[in-house]
Parts: structure tokens; C-alpha cells; sequence
């Protein structure tokens, strides 16, 4: 079995927590509690004919009055880069956050998930919109932590890109 | 021997060309020949081997363990058959080890006991162990769990090997017994807060050693490619610090190249958590041997529970004969029965019409630790004839009382034990009522055989005494070391020969000691020497409380052949003589 590291990064509240509680615990809540500094969850997955032990390090979103902690990233095989459909600030901090990964990590696996597809109606962008942040449509999932669409699949995707 | 010619010819046929040489050979000798040459080589190959079989043996051990495999069931076989066939001769031989070997286990059972029952105490009653179970609730954890808080000094909790960069688990492991948090999950969380101090306290170093929860303390030692983590319960020894910086160098040495190259594959790891349990230290906190205080206690008050029990019951009983004795002491009064229960003494008593009243005498008793009730017969206590059936009752036998002039003698026939008959012969009633106690054609029932008993007992004692030889020194009346020890045995076995004398019926009528002396020396002089050593032995058997009239001592020279050893001539030996008089009391 292989260990890997995983960052979920983006700004605040876009439901970097409730992807991963969902991934993890099958659970969702619509309470609304903000992560200060990081929360570590574990999950065993098997993709293809491996299995790989996911370290998923849920850091704190990014706003006005916080940064990356970069020292976070250290060590990090896979990151997801988490959007909110509803807000297109997210769309700017995703695009200053990947900067940062290019800078401390290189070139690793990065995931962009456009989350919270169970409100589309009110999404203020679209897929066409993040193709500035350069990542290919295999590696964007439209997700909803809600309704547990794409959540697995996205997780799955990152593992085998990691291990392949 | 035709057939026998013909045999030999069918042997050479079977070998191929038999030269001339041995065809007449076995023409001459025949099969006597052959027998021969088979023995002799029989016999020479027994030779061959019992030169060489406890070499044989030696070589083999060393080899491998085949011949103990080998011989194990042989030895097996003939401990059993010897068991079967000589018990007595096993027993001789582990009589020795058996004794000290039950008294040490015994002791050592006992002492386990004491300390466990004073273990039990301390640790269920005690004003300590009462505070720490309300600690221990307190805290919400088991109370094992916090007694092993306390008594130990420190103990190495958990082992986590954490690659450096990623943060993530390469090997752990932790004592067993103690829940713990996942440890993938405890080293990353750790690396996070490692991080996240050295980022916000700018500080270069990288290295945040010590975290510190309650009495729970997280060591850390960085390395290049790895970093090595300890959850320390308790004090912070310097034992522990050492340990760890030794064991984070040896596993960068081991596997300099395999951290380096860290993909998150922890298998390669696997051979060091060997290592990581042996970090796993373990001191206790010295605890004062102290002596079992609470069992001690426990026991003394249990002995004084019992010892005043036991004092007040003597007491008591002391008291109830005093009043009997006193009723028994009363003209008039014959306590035949008594009964002590709740604080009443219950007397049944034989009273003559002219005697006090009870209830008068009650009162002149005055007791006051209980009640005396005084239940009456009313009796003519002139008249002895009435008690034998109440006394027949209590002794069995067959009694009667013969009146002669003023004294009434009992007559006892019939079967009654002899303890019965001198119980009967003491009983106040018949003391005071009849002048005499007469037997004629008494049978003894069931003591006959304890008494037979006695005297095949005290048969033994004489000829162990009889065949008894002190020795002494050469032209002295010194008795050799061994041979004093010897008397004293024999002082003990002559008082018990003394004491037996009534139960056995036989009467010890002389203790003869005679003297000997080696043939060395001229006859008067041996006379007075052989004398004076057999009356050094009487004077040790008075000193030791032999009845002086008993013993008589002679001196007999030198008595023995020229082949006796000399030491074996200097001797004294003692002689009991005795009677069976039992015939001339009881047939009378």
C-alpha cells in the first residue's frame, strides 16, 4: 500500500471541508464551520489493481486577510483545487493558489473541482471560464458535496494520477 | 556325518571357486569351526564397542540431539518398570527432596497469600487508593490505567517514524493495552503543528523537540529525511532523550537511500519497527518495600477477635465448674447433670429432702454472669443403691452396690473401656456415696485394641533401646560425641516406656546398664573402668529424670573376642526389664 498526501486548496467556503467529510464519512451538513489552519482525514481507496492510503490535508481557505500557508504543501503528491460555482471570487484566489503550488511543489497532479453543482442555477461561471487556470477537462470535476455527485470520482482520479 | 558333508558341499557350491585350502578346512572342523570364528568375532566387536561407546556417545551429542530422541523412550520404559517392580527404592530416593521441597512450596504459597491479601487491602480500602479511583473517574479512564500512571516513572507510549517532508507515517508502534489515535493521523496533525509553529514563530531551526499534554510528552528529534517522534507518559528521562537521537542516527544510516526516495511505499520500512518496539522504554517508580502492614493488622485483630472469644469461654467454663463444684460441696446436693445455653445454667440435681432449699441455695452462689437453674430430683442420698442405674447410664457396665455394715462398695462387671472405668472410679456421686469400687469379670470393650496398640508400641521401644551400643573414648569414661547424642534419644524413648506403663499394663522392673571394656590393660583395671562407664550412664539417666530406683549398673571388664574391633569393645548398653502385670489387676 501506497501513502500519498493531498491538498484540498481554495478560497473560504467554497466546501473544501464538506468534500472531504463527504468522501470520508458519506456525511453533509449544511452548517457552515470555517477551518482554521488544517484538518487531516485518511481514506484507503482501491482504483484499478492498487491501493493507496490518501492523507488529506483540508487547509484553510484563502481570503482578504489570509495566505496559503505554504509550509501546509510540503511533501504533497496531489492537490485538489477547489472552486465555488456561486462565487466568482473563488475563480481569482484559484488562480494566484496555483502560482503558488507552481512555486513551492512544481509541476504534481493537480485536480480542479468546481464545486457545489447542486446550485448551477445561480453559478456566476462556467467551465470556459476556468480554462484560464490551464488544467485539462480530465482533471476538472463539477462536484456537489451535497449530493455526493463526482465527490469519489474526483478523489479516485487524483490517486491514480499520483500512483500511475 | 553324511548330512553334514553333504551341507558343506551345497556352501561350496553357493561361493563361486572354494579353494582347496578352506574345502578341507570345513571337512576337518566342520560347523563346530564356523561357530567358533563367529564367536570369537561376536566377542571381539562387544570388546570393539565398549572401548568406544562413551566416546561414541560424547561425539554424537555434539553432532545433533538424535541419541536423547533416541534413548529418551528406553529411559522412559525403565523408570516405569522400576517404579512397578521398587516403589519403596524411588521413594527412598526422592524422600529427601520431597520434604524441603513441599515445606518451600507451603512458604512460598504462604508469603504469596500474605502479600496478595495485603495487596487486595491497600489497594481496595486504603484512603490512597480510594482518592486515585475518584481521580481515575474524574479523568474518565479506567482505574488500571491511572494506578499505572502513578507507579510508573515514565513509559515510552508510542513510536511514530514520520518522513519529513510529506509528513507522512513510515512506521510505528505503541505499547499494548492503551487506546490510542490513529497514529497516520497523529504524525501528519503533528507535522502540521510543526509546521505551523515554525512558520509563524520564524523560526529557522525547524525544530519543535518537545509538546507537552498533561503529563503526556511528544518528543521529537528531525533528521535530514525523517523525523522521530515520542509519546513520553510521565517524567522526561535522559535515557529516553539518548535513545532517541541514537535510534533516529541508526535508521538514517540503514536507510539513507530508501528516505531519499520516499514515495509513500512504507513496506521497504518494514524491518526497522523491530527497532521502534524496542524504543517502547519502560521505567517503574522505586516503591519502598514496605512490610505488609494491612495484613499484619488484619490478622492481629483477627487473633484478638479470637483470643478474647476463646478467654471468655475459659471464663466461663471455669465459673460453671466452680458453681458445680460448689452445688456438688452442698450437703444434701448431687449435680448428676448440667447444661449451659443462653445464659442459663441448667443443673439437674439429686436432692435429699432435708437438704437446703434450691432456691436458697441459688441465692448463696450469688453469680451474676448467669442464671443458675436448679432442676431437683428428690433423693434419699443415704441411699447409694439409687444412683448405680443413673451411673450405668453414664459408663455402661454393669453395676451394683454392696452394702456392708455402714459402707456401700460398687461392684462393676460387664463390658465397660477402661478410660470409662477410671472416669467412674473419679466421679463425685460415686466418691462420696460408696467406699469402694470392686471389679470382677470386666470386659474391655474397644480400647482393647488401642491398648494392644501400646504395648506392640512399647515392645518397639525396648528393642530399640535393648539393641542401643555407647561408645567410648580409649581408656576414659568419656562418651564419644555420637553416642552422647545417641543417649539422649534413648532418655526420651525410656520416659516414654515410663509413661506407657499404665495404658500398656506392663511395669518397667529394672534398668539394667552394663559396662565393657577393650581387652587392652590389666583385669582390675578394666573391671573399674568397664564399672565407672556404666554408672556414667545411670548417673546421666537420673540427672534426666530416670527414677533412681530403677536403674542399676554393672561393669563386666573385657568380655569380648580378640576379633571385636577394640572401638567396638569400649561400650555401655542399657536393659529393660519388665512385667506384664496385667493378668494379676484385672483377673483378680
Amino acid at each position: 500500500m501506497i501513502n500519498k498526501k493531498i491538498c484540498m486548496v481554495g478560497a473560504f467556503a467554497v466546501g473544501k471541508t464538506s468534500l472531504v467529510k463527504q468522501f470520508v464519512d458519506s456525511l453533509f451538513s449544511e452548517k457552515y464551520h470555517t477551518t482554521i489552519g488544517v484538518k487531516i482525514d485518511k481514506k484507503v481507496i482501491k482504483h484499478s489493481d492498487k491501493t493507496t492510503q490518501l492523507m488529506i490535508w483540508d487547509i484553510e481557505g484563502v481570503d482578504a486577510f489570509t495566505n496559503l500557508n505554504s509550509s501546509y504543501l510540503r511533501g504533497a503528491s496531489g492537490i485538489l483545487l477547489v472552486l465555488d460555482g456561486t462565487r466568482s471570487q473563488s475563480l481569482e484566489s484559484a488562480k494566484q493558489i496555483k502560482g503558488l503550488i507552481k512555486s513551492v511543489l512544481g509541476n504534481i497532479p493537480i485536480l480542479l473541482i468546481i464545486n457545489k453543482a447542486d446550485l448551477i442555477e445561480s453559478w456566476q461561471f462556467g467551465l470556459d471560464d476556468a480554462k484560464v487556470l490551464e488544467i485539462s477537462q480530465d482533471n476538472t470535476f463539477i462536484t456537489s458535496a451535497k449530493t455526493d455527485q463526482n465527490v469519489e470520482q474526483a478523489f479516485v482520479r487524483i490517486a491514480e494520477l499520483m500512483t500511475a | 556325518m553324511p548330512g553334514e558333508n553333504s551341507l558343506t558341499k551345497e556352501k561350496g557350491k553357493i561361493t563361486d571357486q572354494p579353494d582347496d585350502y578352506e574345502r578341507l578346512r570345513s571337512l576337518l572342523l566342520g560347523e563346530d569351526y564356523e561357530q567358533v570364528i563367529q564367536k570369537r568375532l561376536a566377542q571381539a566387536d562387544i570388546d570393539r564397542v565398549a572401548e568406544v561407546i562413551s566416546e561414541a556417545f560424547t561425539k554424537r551429542n555434539q553432532q545433533d540431539d538424535s541419541l536423547a530422541k533416541e534413548i529418551s523412550p528406553v529411559i522412559e520404559d525403565s523408570i516405569n518398570a522400576s517404579i512397578k517392580n521398587h516403589p519403596e527404592r524411588i521413594t527412598n530416593v526422592i524422600f529427601p527432596i520431597i520434604g524441603p521441597a513441599v515445606r518451600k512450596a507451603v512458604s512460598n504459597a504462604l508469603s504469596d497469600l500474605i502479600y496478595s491479601l495485603n495487596h487486595l487491602l491497600q489497594h481496595s480500602l486504603s484512603v490512597r487508593s480510594l482518592v486515585w479511583r475518584l481521580k481515575a473517574w474524574r479523568l474518565g479512564i479506567p482505574y488500571g490505567q491511572y494506578v499505572l500512571l502513578q507507579t510508573i516513572q515514565y513509559q515510552v507510549e508510542q513510536v511514530f517514524l514520520i518522513h519529513r517532508e510529506s509528513g507522512l507515517l513510515i512506521q510505528s508502534s505503541s505499547t499494548k493495552g492503551i487506546s490510542y489515535q490513529d497514529p497516520d493521523l497523529v504524525s501528519s496533525m503533528m507535522t502540521a503543528i510543526t509546521d505551523f509553529a515554525t512558520d509563524s514563530f520564524n523560526q529557522k531551526s525547524d525544530s519543535l523537540n518537545v509538546l507537552q499534554f498533561g503529563d503526556l510528552t511528544l518528543l521529537i528529534e528531525t533528521g535530514p529525511h525523517a523525523v522521530l517522534a515520542f509519546a513520553v507518559r510521565g517524567v522526561l528521562h535522559k535515557d529516553v532523550k539518548q535513545h532517541i537521537s541514537e535510534l533516529l542516527e541508526k535508521i538514517h544510516a540503514e536507510y539513507a537511500q530508501e528516505l531519499g526516495s520516499f514515495d509513500g511505499d512504507t513496506s521497504r520500512f518494514e524491518p526497522c519497527s523491530e527497532w521502534l518496539e524496542q524504543a517502547l522504554l519502560r521505567k517503574e517508580k522505586v516503591q519502598e518495600k514496605t512490610p505488609p502492614w494491612m495484613a499484619i493488622f488484619a490478622i492481629l485483630i483477627l487473633v484478638s477477635i479470637i483470643s478474647f472469644f476463646s478467654y471468655r469461654n475459659w471464663q466461663l467454663s471455669g465459673l460453671i465448674n466452680q458453681v458445680v463444684e460448689q452445688v456438688n460441696g452442698q450437703a444434701g446436693y448431687q449435680v448428676i447433670e448440667q447444661e449451659y445455653k443462653n445464659e442459663e445454667l441448667h443443673l439437674l440435681v439429686l436432692q435429699s429432702p432435708l437438704a437446703v432449699s434450691a432456691d436458697d441455695l441459688v441465692t448463696s452462689l450469688n453469680v451474676q454472669k448467669f442464671e443458675v437453674i436448679i432442676n431437683k430430683k428428690l433423693a434419699a442420698l443415704d441411699s447409694p443403691e439409687l444412683f448405680t442405674a443413673y451411673l450405668e447410664r453414664k459408663y455402661g457396665g454393669h453395676l451394683t452396690a454392696h452394702r456392708k455394715g455402714e459402707s456401700v462398695d460398687l461392684l462393676v462387671n460387664g463390658e465397660i473401656s477402661a478410660e470409662n472405668l477410671s472416669a467412674l472410679k473419679q466421679d463425685a456421686l460415686v466418691e462420696n456415696n460408696f467406699n469402694l469400687v470392686l471389679s470382677e469379670n470386666l470386659k474391655f470393650t474397644q480400647e482393647v485394641s488401642v491398648q494392644e496398640k501400646s504395648r506392640r508400641e512399647f515392645n518397639a521401644l525396648v528393642d530399640s533401646i535393648n539393641r542401643q551400643f555407647f561408645y567410648f573414648e580409649v581408656a576414659s569414661t568419656k562418651l564419644k560425641e555420637a553416642s552422647r547424642g545417641k543417649l539422649h534419644e534413648t532418655i526420651v524413648q525410656l520416659k516414654q516406656l515410663v509413661r506407657m506403663q499404665d495404658v500398656t499394663g506392663f511395669t518397667i522392673q529394672q534398668i539394667g546398664v552394663s559396662g565393657y571394656a577393650d581387652s587392652n590393660g590389666g583385669r582390675v583395671a578394666n573391671l573399674s573402668i568397664s564399672s565407672d562407664r556404666a554408672k556414667l550412664v545411670k548417673s546421666i539417666l537420673e540427672e534426666n529424670g530416670i527414677t533412681e530406683e530403677l536403674v542399676v549398673s554393672w561393669g563386666y571388664g573385657a568380655k569380648d573376642l580378640d576379633s571385636v574391633d577394640v572401638e567396638l569393645q569400649r561400650r555401655a548398653k542399657i536393659e529393660v526389664l519388665y512385667i506384664d502385670n496385667q493378668s494379676i489387676i484385672y483377673d483378680q
